[in-house]
């Protein structure tokens, strides 16, 4: 342990560009138009991401049976993967199979809830953690050093999320040097 | 790990004050109009690991997630420093607010996550969230009162919460020896 570990620390929306520049809302209308939110290590930085927490906030009770406040969704979330922009291909799925998420009840099969949010007396907001470490044994590593772009956590919306307050994932995790790699 | 009884000697409990050494004002539900830095800050030639950060926030009434604290809506400038900063540099060295004011008690809970019981209150009137640095970030945050640049952590508030009962955020860890560090 150091002091100098804070400055490794790692905090970031995922966002429309990947490196956080880019919008970070996800309560927006992606209906017909799909779009991609992402986690981008920079071009000489490797990222070791423990956790990614997911909030959706709406003015009105958020239903299990909905995706955001959309009732009978189609596409939804229809996919959160590792992808590889080098090789143009995916490592994995987290909707197992690519199958689409369209319903609010499915999010809690990846980001594992707490089970009250005491700010409300209806389920406004939901709120849940995806912590890499408890589902697949070790943090997810993505190492910008790869040529030319290495991994990215992509998570693409095909739904018109705007009735929603605001819905946001944020990476968790630290910077590591390349020495910390096996 | 070697467990000995005398380790219980080097727990370490704070509440973030006004000072930084635990001899401020911790209360947090107070007028802040003109805004005031709450701290952490370690002694001199003492290093403390910090675990975790607790905030419990208690009001009379329903706290709801789409204000912040006591106030109304989403609040700007809000909660506009929310940091580990290097007094000596003048430079942040972890922005957990990711360059954006916290407005609202939702985004409160990003950070700090909600428990699941709060067994004092029948409704909806206290808030109880953890931050825990190894759980987000792989390691404690190491504050080093030895460094010629200690680090601080800091929290300022730019909002009225006098109506607020109480709102606290209490540091919890361990002492640890230079031995420790790496």
């Amino acid at each position: 342990m150091k002091q100098a570990d804070a400055a490794n620390f790692f905090i970031r929306d995922l966002d429309l560009v990947g490196d956080g520049s880019g919008s970070k809302e996800m309560a927006a209308d992606f209906d017909p138009t799909a779009d991609n939110f992402f986690l981008t290590p920079n071009a000489d930085e490797t990222l070791v991401i423990q956790q990614l927490r997911m909030r959706m906030v709406d003015d009105a009770a958020i239903l299990k049976a909905n995706i955001g406040s959309i009732p009978s969704a189609v596409n939804g979330i229809d996919f959160m993967d590792i992808f590889s922009f080098e090789t143009s291909s995916t490592s994995l799925f987290l909707n197992q199979g690519n199958v689409d998420i369209t319903a609010n009840y499915q999010l809690f099969e990846l980001f594992r809830s707490k089970s009250a949010h005491p700010f409300i007396s209806n389920p406004q907001m939901i709120y849940g953690v995806l912590d890499f470490s408890e589902m697949f044994g070790s943090p997810l590593v993505l190492d910008g050093r790869a040529s030319p772009q290495g991994n990215r956590l992509r998570v693409r919306v095909t739904e018109d999320l705007s009735g929603l307050v605001s819905f946001r994932m944020t990476a968790v995790g630290r910077r590591i040097q390349p020495t910390e790699l096996q | 790990m070697t467990l000995r009884q005398r380790d219980a000697a080097s727990f370490f409990i704070r509440d973030l004050d006004v000072t930084g050494d635990g001899s401020g004002s911790k209360e947090m539900a107070a007028d802040f109009t003109t805004p005031d830095i709450f701290f952490l800050t370690p002694g001199a030639g003492e290093t403390i690991a910090i675990t975790e950060l607790r905030l419990r926030m208690v009001d009379n009434t329903t706290l709801l997630h789409t204000n912040l604290g006591p106030l109304t809506g989403a609040q700007t400038p809000g909660i506009d420093i929310f940091d580990v900063f290097d007094d000596d540099a003048s430079a942040t060295i972890i922005d957990f607010t990711q360059g954006d004011e916290i407005g609202t008690n939702a985004r409160l809970c990003e950070l700090f996550k909600p428990e699941s019981a709060h067994p004092f209150i029948g409704g909806t009137q206290m808030y109880v969230g953890t931050m825990n640095f190894g759980e987000m970030f792989g390691s404690p945050l190491v504050l080093d009162g030895r460094s010629s640049t200690p680090y601080q952590l800091r929290f300022q508030i730019s909002e009225n919460f006098s109506t607020l009962v109480g709102m606290r955020i209490t540091a919890v860890g361990r002492y640890i020896s230079p031995r420790e560090l790496q």
